[in-house]
């Protein structure tokens, strides 16, 4: 498997912008916070990442993962009233 | 519950000023959540439910639900852990249900990770404070 490029969690988010991305964190702060991580998969929509998050888990135990979408989290427009 | 006391857990604001946090569930799965002071109990998008692995098909109970515009049955399950920050709730139940896929968050932190901290919430810093 060739090595992925590692990213700060803001780079993803900007070569990423709209999509879903699995990331594989690589890096974390003094606080457990990640900082840096390699795009493993992404996707258009939640679903594409179900299948690429449970395989990696299970070709990597002790992984820790972050999927997340690049953007806004609650999109302009859309008032949550759950 | 573990962890040292008084975390500032930094979140992002959404639209309408919603505050959304960075949630680890059973040490290895990062997802963002939005902190609801009105949802009792803290639930996760079917995906989320899929990818760490809970069987949906040996739930531990039904409980039924209710949201502003309907009430509905939801089978929920239990975690080994539940991450915010440096704080650590173990054993916890969660519901899980489908989110609205425009909703971009995998689900919602909710009364029974809560209260087991004193939460405070820094609205201008994006920040929720765990003591």
């Amino acid at each position: 498997m060739s090595e992925k490029l590692e990213l700060t969690l803001e780079e993803i988010e900007a070569h990423h912008a709209g999509e879903w991305v699995l990331v594989e964190e690589t890096t974390w702060d003094e606080a457990g916070n990640p900082t840096k991580g390699a795009v493993v998969a992404r996707g258009n929509d939640r679903q594409s990442l179900v299948q690429p998050t449970r395989r990696l888990h299970t070709q990597k135990p002790g992984i820790k993962t972050f999927v997340f979408y690049a953007g806004p989290k609650v999109p302009e427009g859309l008032v949550v009233v759950l | 519950m573990s962890g040292h006391r008084g975390d500032r857990v930094h979140g992002r604001r959404a639209y309408g000023g919603v505050l959304v946090i960075p949630c680890q569930l059973n040490e290895a799965y990062r997802y963002w959540f939005l902190a609801d002071t009105g949802t009792a109990m803290t639930m996760l998008s079917q995906q989320v439910a899929e990818e760490i692995g809970l069987d949906l098909s040996r739930p531990v109970r039904h409980e039924r639900i209710a949201s502003v515009h309907q009430v509905a049955q939801a089978p929920i399950l239990r975690l080994s852990s539940l991450q915010v920050g440096s704080q650590r709730a173990t054993n916890i139940e969660v519901l899980v249900l489908s989110l609205p896929p425009d909703l971009r968050v995998d689900g919602l932190l909710g009364v029974n990770f809560l209260e087991q901290f004193r939460p405070t919430f820094e609205f201008d810093q994006a920040t929720l404070v765990l003591r």
